[in-house]
């Protein structure tokens, strides 16, 4: 694609909804040059063959814009609109509302869509930041996270290219199961080459990646190599490769002397350990930048069971849209104008993933291309995703009940809503999926949110563990698991003397004791000092 | 619209109730046949009815067309009308090399049926989502197109609005390249059904 011609393309992606005047595109697409011309014509020193000089430039200027115009006009992206004074043509995009126009020219590819009339029933909290789309640029065209099934790669350069290829179709994370495999069953050298290099394409791409590592799957002869492989990942800092051990309290043990080993390494980086707990929850968890993702536990155990085998990964989410529960009840005190505006963004989902459906052979050609024939059993997992940020977890003067019980019950009205979609589609002929997870919003994310008010959680001994205040924290956020069926994390803050045996206990306890399938261990404030136990608001 | 209508009633009234696989009481007539003599007078209406009800939303009418005109398999379907009427089992556009000319060559053809349902992928008693809309059916007669289809299990309530607007809208395309006036629809209902549960709102629409 001519650089001239991407630039007329991403000014009318700008303006969708826009008309121009072949003068108003030249000024935007040629600013230099059309200032130049305009500057002599504005000199009253100017001669005769200065003026003549710049009536021709303006003139070329115009026919070579003309040129891509007329060009765009006959590929049918553009369309003239009318000719105005002296014959001035005209142009606006050639879609429709709703529509969006795919242009894919020498390896780049341009998006321009034209929103519908009426808008999204969100817009009106978005524009008071109560609301937003996580990724509205590619809201629809690209999903939020998908799982690839690594056993399925014959190697990592396979692997490698698919991840790749999956960048363009995604905008959170890639979630990589059975990671294990792939550091036993390859060369220590080759597998972390494949880790630098994945992790320097993570950062160039903005996306995270989540290593899963099943425990249950662990060799004993290989533990020195999976330990190597963690050191080199452990000293890479990586912002966007999270490793996450997926773990039963039995295998904890059974595997302690690993486990402390790798809990070293951790506590010696500084770096946050996350572990999940396969006895709680067998589905994976990925980590995205937003939050975490991860899949229905029923509908997990039935595809590991008829397909997983056959499967080279899933979709896990679609379209996210983030609210800040907090900025809401600030406007408004109403429950049910709450959980009106919660089916209103479940309705915008419902219309993005109509949107997404009819083109998603265009927009995930790298997804359908990489799952064939399987693309269909690809996308049987699929949740839309509402993000809850500052939803009153632990904020002095709230009731917590309270809070758990309206995102419980909004949660029950959505699953109907969910459900009734589907039977309506289905009579219409269009059996689809239309599901909607919730989960929490992590903090650090880019939108204008209200500033969070969260309890950390600290832990300094292991007896802290069976600490009255902090049972009682971990019961709140025992309920809350319940809630975001779209998962959620604690995080404990690990301060203190700490040794590797200890947090293996803790993990152990935490593992036995709490319903809480995923966590991590935040090492990051460990000073040496012995710090009595706290929980402060941040 | 009337058609939609009346028909609601005289299931609601005339219908057996029996509970389904997926536990639902439901109400049937069995081989029910509706025609709409005058398509194009209120095609939409019933559609725009059901999005009047704010506590669901109705699919899109440009959705459900491109459902039954579009020739590529969306993959987040599990099928999809237009791919088996225009590229049935890989193997044959039913409507533009088959259908058409037919009806081009000889007008008053008894032969114009095409195939939504394909025994191949559809006659497995394991597969979860099959299709409802089994064939369907063109008769010029008096020059003008007309449309039947068939419908295995057909939900009167949801189903019906865009089974009938699909059939349009392939009627008006098959109309379009025969250059041929568009008649009357047809829809015959093997399971003509409504549920329990719409009840409430099915007595709204046809107390309306």
């Amino acid at each position: 694609m001519n650089q001239t011609e991407y630039n007329l393309l991403l000014f009318f992606k700008k303006n969708p909804q826009k008309e121009f005047s072949t003068t108003d595109i030249l000024i935007n697409i040629f600013p230099d040059e059309y200032k130049n011309i305009e500057e002599i014509f504005k000199n009253q020193f100017a001669d005769k063959q200065m003026l003549n000089k710049a009536k021709r430039k303006k003139g070329q200027l115009h026919r070579k814009i003309l040129y891509y115009l007329n060009n765009l006009v006959e590929e049918d992206i553009l369309k003239i609109s009318k000719q105005g004074n002296k014959g001035e043509k005209y142009f606006v995009l050639s879609l429709e509302g709703g529509e969006e126009l795919i242009i894919n020219k020498s390896k780049r590819k341009i998006i321009i869509s034209k929103p519908s009339m009426p808008a999204m029933p969100i817009d009106g909290y978005e524009q008071k930041n109560i609301a937003a789309r996580f990724e509205s640029a590619t809201w629809i065209d690209r999903l939020n996270s998908i799982l690839l099934e690594t056993t399925k790669f014959r190697n990592l350069k396979e692997l490698y290219n698919a991840i790749n290829k999956c960048f363009s179709n995604i905008n959170d994370v890639i979630g990589l199961n059975d990671f294990e495999s792939v550091i036993q069953n390859n060369e220590l050298n080759e597998s972390l080459s494949f880790l630098r290099k994945i992790n320097s394409e993570c950062v160039d791409y903005g996306k995270k990646l989540s290593c899963i590592i099943d425990i249950t799957n662990l060799k004993k002869e290989k533990t020195n190599k999976v330990i190597e492989f963690i050191k080199e990942y452990c000293d890479m800092h990586s912002e966007n490769i999270t490793l996450i051990f997926d773990v039963r309290s039995k295998e904890l043990q059974e595997h302690s002397d690993f486990f402390e080993e790798v809990i070293d390494i951790f506590i010696n980086s500084k770096i946050r350990i996350y572990i999940k707990n396969q006895d709680l929850y067998c589905a994976p968890y990925i980590l995205g930048r937003i939050g975490p993702y991860c899949f229905d536990e029923n509908e997990w155990l039935i595809y590991k069971k008829e397909f997983q085998k056959k499967s080279y990964g899933l979709a896990c989410s679609q379209s996210t849209v983030v609210v800040d529960v907090n900025r809401f009840f600030r406007e408004s005190n109403d429950l049910k104008q709450f959980r009106l505006f919660i089916k209103n963004i479940v309705k915008s989902l419902l219309s993005a993933n109509s949107l997404q459906r009819r083109k998603s052979d265009e927009y995930f050609k790298n997804i359908v291309k990489l799952t064939f024939p399987y693309v269909k059993e690809f996308f049987t997992l699929s949740r839309n995703y509402i993000r809850f940020w500052n939803y009153g977890w632990k904020e002095p003067n709230l009731n917590q009940n309270y809070v758990i019980e309206l995102i419980k019950s909004t949660k029950e009205e959505i699953d109907n809503f969910c459900v009734s979609e589907e039977t309506i589609y289905k009579s219409c002929g269009m059996p689809t999926r239309f599901k909607v997870a919730f989960s929490c919003l992590f903090s650090g994310s880019k939108f204008k949110l209200s500033k969070g008010l969260f309890y950390k959680t600290e832990i300094r001994k292991l007896e802290d563990l069976y600490s009255k205040e902090i049972e009682e924290l971990l019961g709140v956020k025992e309920e809350i698991f319940q809630a975001f069926d779209g998962g959620d994390r604690s995080r404990f803050y690990r301060t203190g003397k700490i040794n590797s045996k200890d947090i293996c206990r803790e993990f152990n306890i935490i593992l036995k004791t709490y319903k809480i399938p995923f966590f991590c261990y935040d090492f990051a404030k460990i000073k040496g000092a012995d710090i009595k136990l706290t929980t402060f608001i941040r | 619209m009337d058609a939609w209508k009346s028909s609601l009633k005289y299931i609601l009234e005339s219908g057996k109730d029996f509970t389904d696989e997926n536990n639902r009481i439901c109400r049937e007539v069995l081989n029910l046949v509706i025609e709409v003599k005058n398509p194009k007078n209120d095609i939409t209406r019933a559609v725009e009815i059901l999005n009047s009800f704010k506590k669901w939303v109705y699919p899109p009418l440009d959705e459900i067309a491109d459902l039954i005109l579009s020739r590529k398999l969306s993959p987040t379907y599990s099928y999809s009308y237009g791919p088996r009427l225009f590229n049935f089992h890989n193997a044959i556009n039913q409507i533009d090399n088959f259908l058409i000319p037919l009806l081009k060559r000889n007008s008053f053809s008894r032969r114009g049926t095409v195939l939504i349902w394909n025994p191949i992928q559809d006659s497995n008693i394991y597969k979860r989502d099959v299709p409802g809309l089994i064939s369907i059916d063109f008769k010029i007669r008096k020059q003008k197109l007309n449309a039947t289809m068939v419908v295995r299990s057909n939900d009167l309530f949801f189903g019906w609005p865009a089974n009938l607007y699909q059939l349009f809208v392939l009627q008006d395309y098959i109309g379009k390249k025969l250059g041929c006036k568009t008649g009357s629809l047809t829809t015959f209902s093997n399971s003509a059904h409504i549920f329990k549960d719409q009840f409430e709102d099915i007595q709204q629409v046809t107390s309306d």
